[in-house]
């Protein structure tokens, strides 16, 4: 196991390792996104009182766990950085300040769009739309706090401070249906109790929640891989891999 | 399957402008999501390119 995890931290191994998965992950996303999107737009049943516009819940709840989870990944990198300070840990942290945010806007967009219809209006200053606009100031804060600091070591850190810090957000976010009277809905799905809806319309959220999931991780994981390659091009594995993708003999 | 035709489909019960925007804004964005990383790691590539051909004057081409 710490053996595991002791070669998980080394970038080389990571670089090589994600180079094989890659493919796959990227496969098995499209798959389980094509099949979700075409089952919740095509076959799921309307709801009795939205109607067709239930059919945005299937992007729509995907989206905003995703956009905590990935706040929750970046602050647990964090804490990798801020203990043991792995650099594989800030390389990641790096790549999933960009990818949490464009989840969150598609969490707040989607949810815009789905309340003119459903609640008459586009936003409300409710505190849930309120506590997710936050998450969304919160990555773009990391990414503006990244980009001010020139030293590596010290952006890394500070980041990982922030990250941190930010947690407190998530369980606002969560609880904020219960502790305050919201415009928003208390959450229809948990992970003890069956759902309120029939299964007809629940079961094409899956294939779209797990679709994305391995989207996110495509996606952050190539990002990783070239913040990798670029933090460390000095190093003998990195020129060797830059020399074997620029196609030229090398690897001085 | 829910609808019995194209034009149906399209206008969703007359919600089709809110379902299409909000799929349509999740589609651009998980393409940006696909290009971004893409984009990065090419103009690296170049970037690294440019800094060989100059540390080793003579190898490569000029």
């Amino acid at each position: 196991m710490w053996n595991w995890l002791h070669k998980l931290g080394s970038p080389p191994w990571f670089y090589r390792m994600t180079g094989n998965w890659l493919p796959w992950i990227g496969a098995a996303a499209a798959l389980l996104l094509g099949v979700g999107v075409t089952w919740g737009l095509l076959f799921a049943p309307q709801d009795y009182q939205q109607g067709h516009t239930v059919r945005i819940m299937y992007i729509h709840v995907p989206a905003a766990i995703l956009a905590q989870s990935a706040y929750m990944m970046l602050a647990g990198a964090g804490i990798v950085v801020l203990v043991w300070r792995v650099r594989l840990a800030d390389m990641f942290a790096e790549a999933c300040a960009p990818v949490g945010a464009s989840m969150t806007l598609v969490a707040l967009f989607t949810g815009s769009i789905w309340g003119k219809p459903t609640w008459g209006t586009y936003w409300e200053w409710d505190a849930r739309l309120t506590s997710v606009l936050i998450l969304l100031f919160l990555y773009v804060g990391m990414i503006a706090l990244r980009a001010a600091i020139r030293e590596a070591e010290a952006a890394a850190r500070a980041c990982a401070i922030l990250a941190v810090v930010g947690m407190v957000n998530i369980p606002i976010i969560k609880y904020s249906v219960e502790w305050w009277n919201t415009l928003h809905q208390p959450a229809s799905f948990s992970v003890t109790e069956k759902p309120a809806m029939p299964p007809e319309m629940w079961l094409p959220l899956l294939p779209c929640l797990f679709g994305l999931y391995l989207f996110f991780f495509y996606v952050v994981l190539q990002r990783t891989r070239t913040t990798a390659l670029r933090r460390e091009r000095r190093k003998q594995w990195a020129r060797a891999e830059i020399c074997r993708q620029l196609e030229v003999p090398g690897a001085v | 399957m829910q609808f019995d035709s194209m034009a149906a489909f399209i206008s969703m019960g007359g919600h089709g402008r809110y379902i299409w925007t909000a799929y349509g804004l999740t589609f651009a964005v998980l393409a940006w999501n696909l290009l971004a990383p893409w984009l990065a790691q090419r103009s690296f590539l170049a970037d690294e390119a440019r800094r060989l051909r100059r540390e080793e004057p003579g190898e490569g081409e000029t």
